[in-house]
């Protein structure tokens, strides 16, 4: 007994033809008992002239090959929409180069995106003089060129600020002291160098820096 | 003209088949097997990696789609009887296992063993989950027993 046979017996198909078959071939039986003729040859038999798309046709008028074109197609469309939905794209306004020139900006938004590829544009620490009262701060942290699985960890006074994290286009926000040295540690480079952006809440400015691998940018946060 | 139809129906379909389909179905083998492949390099560096397969994948998904949506392009999978089970069963494998390796790479995002663990966990379940799916779909609607000569398969194993 085939696959095939099995599973459609399963399915309760092959025994209600058995049963046609065997109500066919029963009057067949009486029509040449009473001396009639059969219509022709094979009418009786389980090899009838059945054309493919006739019996227990499951692919009628191609429906399988269009319902899974369908699925095809709607996978395709669900993962473009959540790319163009997800993916962020490059600011290319005067601000946004003047920032990328200047290496910070305050007229920009966390999460600014300033170049489609990584570019090193080199390291630099910066000092950071504010006026706010209050004890902690908060920054942000993204990356600012491509997403191309870029490494950070943050630290403040040397000690780790929860574990490395891969920069991405939405920022990360974490709390920091108002006063005191936050580092940025390069943990690992997708290529191109680590390129993120940080933005403190106590001076609202983005710093546009590098990384690199295994070194630190220093920001020195101080009350005026 | 019904026969000028037909005869370009099928230059078409060879057209796109050498074109297309000559490419995609080894990629639809060896796609899953490359996926398989940057999990280990996922977890062996604990870093994410670029998940290029679901791009890939939604390819497949167009390129498949259009072969099956299109009524010319279609002769392909009534010639080869063997090409809509092995696309239907490899489309559906390869977006099983994209979508692991983006739960995957969520749980690597952050240098977390805790949090890889719990991912990890959650990666092996959804494999399980899918793949069980999978075989349940498979089982009520035999993929061999919907597309290309299988009408003509079915009541050859009957007789």
């Amino acid at each position: 007994m085939s696959e095939h046979y099995r599973h459609d017996r399963e399915r309760g198909e092959v025994e209600k033809r058995e049963q046609a078959q065997q109500r066919t071939a029963d009057a067949d039986t009486t029509r040449q008992q009473s001396g009639e003729m059969l219509p022709f040859a094979g009418d009786s038999g389980p090899e009838q002239p059945v054309t493919p798309k006739a019996g227990g046709d499951r692919n009628k008028n191609g429906s399988s090959y269009k319902r899974f074109g369908a699925f095809s197609i709607a996978a395709f469309f669900i993962v473009m929409i959540v790319y163009m939905f997800s993916s962020q794209s490059v600011d290319t306004s005067d601000a946004a180069v003047k920032a990328l020139a200047d290496r910070t900006s305050t007229s920009l938004l966390a999460g600014a995106v300033l170049l489609k590829e990584d570019k090193n544009i080199g390291k630099q620490d910066y000092t950071i003089t504010h006026k706010s009262l209050n004890a902690d701060t908060k920054i942000w942290v993204w990356d600012y060129a491509a997403e191309d699985g870029d490494y950070v960890q943050v630290l403040v006074n040397g000690a780790p600020v929860g574990d490395a994290f891969m920069i991405k286009h939405k920022p990360r926000v974490l709390t920091v002291p108002a006063v005191g040295e936050v580092q940025i540690k390069g943990v690992k480079d997708g290529g191109g160098g680590i390129t993120y952006a940080i933005r403190y809440e106590v001076n609202g400015t983005n710093y546009f820096n590098t990384a690199p691998q295994g070194e630190f940018n220093t920001y020195t946060l101080q009350k005026e | 003209m019904r026969s000028w139809k037909s005869v370009l129906g099928t230059i078409a379909a060879w057209i796109y088949f050498l074109a297309v389909m000559t490419w995609l179905l080894p990629m639809l083998f060896l796609v899953p097997i490359m996926t398989l492949s940057d999990m280990g390099t996922v977890m062996e560096s604990g870093f994410a990696v670029p998940n290029t397969g679901v791009f890939l994948t939604a390819l497949f998904g167009l390129f498949i789609g259009l072969s099956l949506m299109i009524p010319a392009f279609r002769k392909m999978y009534d010639k080869l009887p063997w090409m809509f089970p092995y696309v239907k069963i490899m489309l559906i494998n390869t977006i099983i296992v994209s979508v692991a390796l983006l739960i995957l790479n969520f749980g690597y995002e952050v240098q977390s063993d805790s949090r890889h663990m719990v991912w990890t966990i959650v990666m092996v379940v959804q494999i399980i989950l899918c793949r069980i799916l999978m075989s349940l779909y498979f089982h009520r609607k035999r993929a061999a027993l919907t597309g290309g000569m299988a009408n003509e398969r079915t009541l050859s194993a009957r007789s």
